[in-house]
Formats: structure tokens, C-alpha cells, sequence
């Protein structure tokens, strides 16, 4: 999917290879910013089981996350490099605090094979999203107040999540039922490299300032360690939108 | 398990004296009211007698407590007294419905003419029970004076004292003779051979400290120690007789990953039965009051093929023990079903005790036999020599032959909540760690002991072809001889009655305690599994192995609300019958199963 975006953007540009200028004084555009509060509008699911050793027995935890939509902030800014060719940076900031369903087996202080089942939620699992995007850009004329822009390119994701690492529990004799109590949880941070393509538009209401919109699709994954060892994956990224200041030079 | 090896529970020189079939009806010459009322009738005769003795302050309540089952229902615990000293056996639980009697069950002695002024003091009593047993006695308070009903039909006053070589005596307060002593040890015996541990994994609840495990449970309410005498006789002893347990009677273990099958079994199975008696009768513990629970494993040099149960002021901090020894071959005698019975002991035995403030048993009870026996093609007249040396006690020429009844009741019990816990935590089957109704069969090197489901099916004394009785017509019956010194004692050998028929036995297991508890346990069997009791042919309706818990709760009742300190074969029956009535009501399927089983097995 991503070599598509890339390849149709390409395209694109070839479309139009009309050299942009800015309005009214008909100079050439050199490059430009935006500054945009967002929305991600997609939520992720993911899941993670982690197996753990009690009363001499294995137990397990299987917790199914769920990071929700919310506010970005997207920062971008470019500079046209050949005729409506140009290239780009941006960076987006998502945080979300978010919740897990747990589901715990418990082993029996006294019995194998007696697990005791807890379920439950685990709230206040943030996550935080911090992208680098590289962009290459198709910058299309469209008047002398409008700017549309295509773009696409490698996105460099760094991800904090928070993930259930122990179950807490609360048990009386005969043991034969447990209540789930809260979760231990950590938030590990990995980084990884995804992709991101989208449109922006501008209107400019001055020579050199507007206001516009910009969509983006951005997606990676991501890999965290469970406290068992194993990998834990996750997406990030996700259809943002949104809204905000324009400046070009 | 089969009957004990050795020592036998009781070693009487005289005891209670009573007829079998006497139920309701003043005796005589033995003057005791032995009551069983449950019907209107049965009730209006007994109630106003039971209210006029405790005016007279020959019966005082010694307990009073709400039914934990029975909304409404309060039991009250009665005890007898003679010119202000405690008669022997002598004691009743009546239980009513908001202020209305319901059941009376225990015994009350009559026409005691007994002076009640020692001749001996405490301190004399003190030196020659000391002199001997060869140890001091084992609760501070003894000896205690008490009314002794003996064999013989009299009253006598005797000094009561439990002493560290676990016997209990009753020495005569005027004479200072010994009148009867009783083996505090009850016991799981069994005789066989086998291959080894079962090898099955379980869990133990153990404790941590100082870089090692020790097998403390403290998991449970009630704290459960399992401590190993590594072979030390001096510690065996320490332990069985009343002495501290120490830190390092524990067994530990460095990685937690024990190894020791004696240790492990003991521990996992006593958790296990505390664990059946709280979720199956919300009875916590050996005292239902959480007390500690100790179990001790000793090798077959200090405890050969044998298991038993000793009760305060014995057992480690004189609290009451479990002892488990080892088979021929070096099995454990720590199965579960074993275990269990052992600690269903403890539990008749606080019970029982809380609420009477006596011990349960031993109650012989004594019947007449022929005038004489032939065996062997020889006869043997009653007053003649015994077959032991000693002359036979005869009254009008005809044998006295004794039973205890209250010792069978109580081996009985043990059997059936041993099964039942088997059947709490093993799946049923056939084999090893399978749930089944006989006692002992995953004991490696033992082997089967009894059966509940066909008693018959295995022999008390094989060379003889003597089978456990399933009905109460087949129950064993012991001669009783005079002693040198003018004591009533059971003999070994002893000239037996199996089912009328006399027979010449190694021994006499006690009275025939463990010989003639499958009549009971054979119907909590019938009980549930229902079928034909294949001597009387009566057939039972059972509640079906789902319902079996119906079943438990109904003797278990009987064991914490309804037994006297003293019941006969012929007051279990009509004490399980109202038990039943009272939990499941009249017309339930379980008072019916419970009827046609007692029914079904004479009783």
C-alpha cells in the first residue's frame, strides 16, 4: 500500500509541473508552514497475553487494549525544490489515555489444574505518539488564494504505551474464587520506522498567511517487550485531520 | 484399614454395662436410661423426666448453642451428675425448635447409691497411677473425681487421670485398685504389602524462612504443621505424649520441591480434609475453632503399618495429633482416605467432647451369650477355664459378651467422612488415587483394609474365614474374663461371636471397634449408592452419588449436634434418622435413603 501511495503521488506531480507562485506578486513559492491542531480520528486495538508463574503453576493475563481517537498537534513545514516538486518534515504529537480488558487464570494455592478467572479493566494506559515524517510533495496550483498539496514518505514513530505487566488480585480462603484488584503496569517506549501520505490545503488571505487543512494517513508497528519476554505489537499512526495556520514564503 | 495391631484402644477391666436392644426403657440392674426419642410419644415420656432431672440438679447444661443448619433449632448439652460429681457416659443433647423438644438422645444412669467420699486422696491417687505408668499425668487438673458405671452392674468412685504414657486410668477412690484404663491411641491399622508412593504431584503449603521450607501451612485458617521424627524414638515420644513441638520437628526442604512421600502426603491430604470439613460443613478444623492441626510421620522403626489419631492432653502441645507411620516395605501410611480418617477422629473427638464435655467412648455394651461353646469338637461350659487360662465372666451361667458399641460408631465415622473426602478431591474409579469406597487402597505397600460397599468382601481374619460384618446379626461379640485380680478384662486370644458363632481370635481389636464399624459405614454406602444389603435383602433407594453430600451433612450433624458421649448400635440408627429429618425434612429422598439404609443394616 505504501509503494502505491508513493508511486500515485509521483504521478501526480508529474500532472503538474507548473512552477507555483505566491498570490498577487507573482514571485515563485520557496517554502511554506503549517501549524495544525488535530484529530486522529482512527482507535487501534491490540492484544497481549503474558504467562507468569504462581504457586508453583503457570497462570496467564490476556489484556485486549484499545487506544481511542484524540487531539494531535502536526507541525510541517517544506520547500519547493524543483518547479511543483518539493519535499517536506512534519511532526505530530498524539497522546491518549487509554484502557485495557483484562482477563486473568489464576493457579489455586492448593490444586493444579484449578485456575480462578478475574476479569476486569486496567485504566490510565496512556499512549503517546511522537512522529517524524518525511515527505516528498506535489504542490498543485489552484489560484492565487489556494495551495494543494499531496505528499508521502517515511514516518519515524516513537511510541509510548502503557501495558498490564501483573495482576493484582485479592483472594480469601478457601481460594477457590478470586477478585481482580488493578494491574502493575509500565510504559515502555520503542521507536520504529512507518510511513505517512496525505493532502493539505491552504487559503491565503495575506501574501503570506492563511489557514488551511491537512489529512494524513500515517501507520507503523510496533514492537514492545512483555514482562514474559514476549513481543508485544501494536499499531501506530492512523487517519489525523486537521485545521490551522498557513504561512509561505 | 484393618483393626489394630498390638495395642488394643481399650484394655477395660469394666465399663458400661447395658443391653444391646434396650432403647427408651429403664434397665435393671443397671439402672440406665438409655434414650433415643424422636417421636411425639417417645418425646412426652422423656421430656418432662429430662426437666425433672435437672431440677434436681442430677443433670446440668453444660452447652447451649443455635443450630448452624436449622433455623430456629438450638441443641442443648446435658450432663450427669452425682452428688455433684460427674457420672461416666452419663449425658444427653436434647435439641429444640423454638423452645419445643424435638430429640433427646444420650444415656442417664439410675439408682447410683455410690459414697461419694473418697477414701484416698488426690495426691495418693496421683503417686500410684504415677508409680504405675511410669510417667505424670498429662492435664494438670487430674485426677478428677468422678461416678464410674462398671461391668459388673455397680457404681464405683473413681480418680480419672490421663497420663503421658497416653492411658487414661480409673483408679478406685476407696480401694485404689485400677477399675479400667483406656489406650488413648485410635487407630488406623493396616497389614499388606506394596511397591512404593503413588508418585503423584501435588502442592504443599509450606513456609519460608532462614534459606529453607518448612512444612507450616499457613494458608489456611487453622495452621497445619507436619512434623517428621526423622526416626528419633525420643522425639516420637516427646510428641505422642503431650511434649512441645519445636521448630525443628518440622520437615524442611531447600528448594521447596519436596521429595520426602510421607511428608508430602501428610501435609497435602491434612490441608485437603480441613478444606472438605470448611467447604462441605463450614466446620473449621480438628475443633471447628481453628485449633492447630499437627501431623507427624515416623518411619516403620518407630510406627509400623499403622496411623492413628491421639487426643489432648496428648499429641504434640498436648493439642491432639495425627501419627502416621509406614507400611512393610517403607510406604507411607499417609493416603488420603486414611488421613482423613484420622482427622475425622480429632473431630468426633472435640465434637462430641465440646458439647458433653466428654470423651466419646469407649461404651461397651453388654449382651448374653450360650451357657456354653464347643469348638474344636470341645466344650467349653461358662465358669469353666477360659481358653486363655483365665475363667470366663458369666452371669447365670451364660457367657457376658461385650461389644463396644460407641468404639465401632466412632471407626465407622472415620471411614465414612475418610470416603467422603476421597470423593471431595480424587475423580471415582477403580485404582490408584481414584475415588472408591474402600479404606486404605492406595496405601502402596498395605493395601485394601475395608470395604464400605461389600463389608464382606474382605476378611477381618482370613485363616478363619472371618468377614467385616454388613448387618448388625453379624456383628462380633467378645467373652469377657476375670483377671488374676478380680478385674473384668477382653482377652487375646479371645473367645469371639461371630454371629452367634463362637470363634477363637488372635484379638479383639478393642471391643471390636474396627471388626464392627463397616455395619455403619456399610449404610452411609446403601445410603447413597443405594442396592441390597446382602443379608437382610433389603433394598435401598439411594440418593445417587450427585446428592452424596446430603448424605455427609446428615451424619456429620449427628457427629457435631446429636452423639452422646456414650451411644450404642441401637441409638445411632434413630440419632441419624432425626439428624436427617431435621436437615432434609421428613419426606425428603434422603431421609428416605437414610432410613431404608439403617433399616437395611439393622439398625
Amino acid at each position: 500500500m505504501r509503494s502505491t501511495l508513493v508511486t500515485g503521488i509521483a504521478a501526480a506531480a508529474c500532472l503538474v509541473m507548473e512552477t507555483p507562485t505566491l498570490a498577487q506578486t507573482g514571485e515563485p513559492l520557496r517554502g511554506f508552514v503549517s501549524i495544525n491542531g488535530g484529530y486522529q480520528a482512527s482507535s487501534t486495538d491490540f492484544r497481549d497475553s503474558i504467562v507468569f508463574t504462581e504457586f508453583v503453576e503457570q497462570g496467564s493475563v490476556d489484556s485486549s487494549y484499545t487506544v481511542k481517537s484524540g487531539p494531535q498537534l502536526d507541525i510541517a513545514g517544506g520547500a519547493r525544490v524543483w518547479r511543483s516538486l518539493g519535499i517536506g518534515v512534519g511532526i505530530t504529537r498524539f497522546s491518549k489515555s487509554g484502557q485495557a480488558s483484562v482477563a486473568g487464570k489464576i493457579p489455586h494455592p492448593f490444586f493444579f489444574n484449578q485456575p480462578r478467572s478475574v476479569e476486569g479493566e486496567a485504566g490510565g494506559l496512556k499512549r503517546e505518539e511522537l512522529a517524524f515524517h518525511i515527505q516528498a510533495m506535489a504542490i498543485v496550483p489552484a489560484g492565487e488564494s489556494l495551495s494543494l498539496a499531496v505528499f508521502a514518505g517515511p514516518s519515524f514513530f516513537n511510541v509510548k504505551q502503557g501495558i498490564v505487566q501483573k495482576l493484582q488480585y485479592s483472594q480469601q480462603y478457601p481460594y477457590d474464587t478470586a477478585t481482580f484488584s488493578g494491574v502493575d503496569t509500565d510504559t515502555p517506549s520503542e521507536s520504529t520506522i512507518g510511513f505517512n501520505a496525505g493532502a493539505d490545503v491552504g487559503y491565503f488571505f495575506a501574501r503570506h498567511v492563511g489557514i488551511g487543512g491537512v489529512i494524513r494517513f500515517s501507520r507503523a508497528s510496533v514492537d514492545f517487550t512483555s514482562i514474559d519476554g514476549e513481543t508485544l505489537e501494536a499499531d501506530a499512526g492512523g487517519v489525523q485531520a486537521g485545521a490551522g495556520l498557513r504561512l509561505r514564503f | 484399614m484393618p483393626k489394630a495391631d498390638g495395642v488394643s484402644r481399650l484394655a477395660i477391666t469394666a465399663l458400661v454395662l447395658v443391653l444391646s436392644s434396650a432403647v427408651g426403657r429403664v434397665q435393671e440392674p443397671q439402672r440406665l436410661l438409655s434414650i433415643a426419642a424422636e417421636s411425639i410419644d417417645e418425646l412426652r415420656q422423656w421430656d418432662p423426666v429430662v426437666n425433672r432431672l435437672t431440677n434436681e440438679r442430677a443433670l446440668a447444661v453444660r452447652t447451649v448453642y443455635d443450630d448452624p443448619q436449622v433455623p430456629g433449632r438450638r441443641h442443648e448439652g446435658l450432663n450427669q451428675y452425682y452428688q455433684g460429681l460427674p457420672v461416666y457416659g452419663g449425658d444427653l443433647t436434647r435439641q429444640t425448635d423454638r423452645g419445643i423438644t424435638v430429640s433427646i438422645f444420650g444415656n442417664v444412669y439410675m439408682g447410683i447409691d455410690v459414697n461419694p467420699a473418697p477414701s484416698i486422696t488426690v495426691n495418693q491417687a496421683r503417686d500410684t497411677l504415677e508409680n504405675l505408668s511410669g510417667s505424670t499425668v498429662a492435664r494438670p487438673d487430674d485426677p478428677t473425681l468422678m461416678i464410674l458405671p462398671t461391668l459388673d452392674g455397680r457404681f464405683a468412685l473413681v480418680y480419672r487421670a490421663s497420663m503421658r504414657n497416653a492411658v487414661t486410668y480409673f483408679l478406685d477412690a476407696h480401694d485404689g485398685q485400677v477399675v479400667m484404663e483406656v489406650n488413648e491411641i485410635m487407630h488406623q491399622t493396616a497389614v499388606g504389602r506394596g511397591r512404593g508412593a503413588q508418585g503423584d504431584i501435588k502442592k504443599m503449603s509450606t513456609t519460608s524462612s532462614g534459606g529453607v521450607y518448612r512444612s507450616q501451612d499457613q494458608l489456611r485458617p487453622a495452621p497445619i504443621f507436619t512434623l517428621d521424627t526423622r526416626g528419633n524414638s525420643a522425639s516420637f515420644q516427646r510428641l505422642q505424649q503431650g511434649g512441645p513441638a519445636v521448630e525443628t520437628d518440622l520437615a524442611i526442604d531447600t528448594d521447596n520441591d519436596w521429595t520426602q512421600a510421607a511428608v508430602v502426603d501428610a501435609h497435602a491430604h491434612l490441608g485437603w480434609v480441613y478444606d472438605y470439613f470448611f467447604k462441605s460443613h463450614r466446620y473449621q478444623g480438628l475443633n471447628g475453632r481453628n485449633a492447630p492441626v499437627f501431623g507427624v510421620v515416623a518411619p516403620r522403626a518407630l510406627l509400623p503399618s499403622n496411623a492413628f489419631f491421639i487426643p489432648p492432653p496428648f499429641g504434640p502441645n498436648a493439642g491432639g495429633g495425627m501419627f502416621f507411620g509406614e507400611g512393610p516395605s517403607g510406604g507411607p501410611m499417609t493416603a488420603l482416605d486414611v488421613t482423613a480418617h484420622e482427622l475425622m477422629h480429632g473431630v468426633t473427638f472435640f465434637a462430641v467432647g465440646q458439647r458433653t464435655g466428654r470423651q466419646f467412648g469407649p461404651g461397651l455394651f453388654m449382651e448374653l451369650g450360650p451357657s456354653s461353646v464347643t469348638i474344636g469338637g470341645q466344650t467349653f461350659p461358662c465358669s469353666e477355664s477360659g481358653i486363655a487360662g483365665r475363667p470366663f465372666f458369666c452371669s447365670g451361667g451364660r457367657y457376658v459378651l461385650v461389644a463396644d458399641h460407641t468404639g465401632a460408631i466412632n471407626e465407622g465415622l472415620s471411614d465414612i467422612f475418610g470416603t467422603a473426602v476421597e470423593f471431595a478431591f480424587h475423580p471415582s474409579g477403580v485404582g490408584a488415587l481414584r475415588a472408591d469406597y474402600t479404606m486404605g487402597e492406595d496405601l502402596t505397600d498395605v493395601g485394601v483394609g475395608r470395604s464400605l460397599q461389600n463389608p464382606a468382601s474382605v476378611p477381618i481374619d482370613a485363616p478363619r474365614g472371618v468377614l467385616y460384618p454388613d448387618h448388625i446379626s453379624r456383628r462380633l461379640v467378645h467373652a469377657v474374663v476375670m483377671l488374676p485380680n478380680g478385674a473384668l478384662a477382653l482377652s487375646s486370644p479371645t473367645l469371639a461371636f461371630v454371629g452367634g458363632t463362637p470363634i477363637v481370635l488372635p484379638d479383639a481389636d478393642g471391643g471390636g471397634v474396627h471388626d464392627n464399624s463397616t455395619i455403619l459405614s456399610h449404610a452411609f454406602y446403601l445410603a447413597i449408592e443405594g442396592g441390597q444389603n446382602r443379608t437382610s435383602g433389603r433394598t435401598v433407594q439411594g440418593v445417587g452419588t450427585a446428592n452424596r453430600g446430603q448424605i455427609e451433612q446428615v451424619f456429620f450433624r449427628a457427629v457435631r449436634d446429636m452423639l452422646p458421649s456414650v451411644v450404642s448400635f441401637a441409638q445411632i440408627g434413630p440419632i441419624l434418622r432425626q439428624a436427617s429429618v431435621d436437615v432434609h425434612g421428613a419426606s425428603s429422598a434422603a431421609t428416605t435413603a437414610i432410613d431404608q439404609a439403617l433399616t437395611a443394616v439393622g439398625f
